[in-house]
């Protein structure tokens, strides 16, 4: 396999990949397992670090959208760990505050005052952070809106 | 952590800008998800016996109904506590008006 020659080399790696499943299911049939469909099936029941960090590699981030402004940041929530962290990020993105010392009794209705933060969901529904636990929220979560509070009085079409 | 597992609906109020989630789980009966609606929805005037909700904003009547599994809108409360539950798939709290034949 000296040859530089893209197709050859593509042609390489087919090839090379073709022999270790081939390898990996001879694998599995001597040890009687089946092989895996998916990493998750793996280690049934395991729900541990290396799941997480592969997910965090690969999921993108959020769009973090505050309505009024014309541009947007993002946010890699697998960075977070909870909501207050969530709170802690939101509010060092969008409120101007050199001093954070009152940051004890920090969580997601006072992290941007006259604000309150929505998600769109997978099913493009707006709902308000914080009813589900931090782990499924990260999972559906497709996008983040601070809306300001005073939209609670705007009527909407919905549905 | 998790006592007999979670069912979070979507909860969608006419007018709303944005849905909230709820557990169905943590509830026992109508009476207590009713109760649940009051802390969420803290400017909704709820009488539980006529299952009439008033939003004291803007003085307006609302029904609470649900999607059900055969993805039919149906009235809460009709059925047992625990088929509700089963069979709940989101909820919406609809204006009296637009409730027509409902009610």
């Amino acid at each position: 396999m000296n040859s530089f020659d893209p197709q050859k080399q593509e042609s390489f790696w087919q090839e090379r990949r073709a022999t270790s499943m081939e390898e990996s299911l001879k694998h599995y049939k001597a040890t009687n397992m089946a092989p895996p469909s998916n990493p998750r099936t793996m280690r049934p029941g395991f729900s541990g670090g290396f799941d997480d960090d592969l997910v965090a590699a690969v999921v993108p981030s959020v769009t973090v959208v505050l309505e009024g402004r014309s541009i947007c940041q993002r946010i890699s929530l697998h960075k977070h760990g909870s909501y207050q962290s969530l709170a802690r990020a939101l509010r060092q993105m969008f409120v101007d505050m050199a001093d954070s010392s009152n940051e004890t009794n920090l969580d997601l209705s006072n992290a941007i005052p006259g604000y309150l933060i929505a998600y769109e969901d997978m099913e493009n529904d707006l709902l308000l952070v914080g009813d589900l636990n931090w782990k499924d929220f990260v999972r559906v979560a497709k996008r983040i809106r601070i809306l300001p509070v005073k939209a609670k009085s705007r009527k909407q079409n919905k549905e | 952590m998790m006592k007999k597992g979670s069912k979070f609906v979507k909860v969608a109020m006419d007018g709303a800008p944005y849905l909230r989630k709820i557990d169905l789980q943590l509830h026992n009966s109508y009476q207590e998800l009713l109760c649940a609606f009051k802390d969420m929805f803290t400017f909704l005037t709820i009488s539980v016996n006529e299952r009439k909700m008033v939003n004291s904003a803007n003085g307006l009547e609302y029904v609470p109904t649900y999607e059900d599994k055969d993805g039919d809108w149906m009235l809460v409360g009709d059925v047992p506590w625990k088929m509700f539950v089963d069979s709940c798939q989101r909820m919406r709290l609809m204006k009296s008006s637009e409730a027509i034949g409902l009610v």
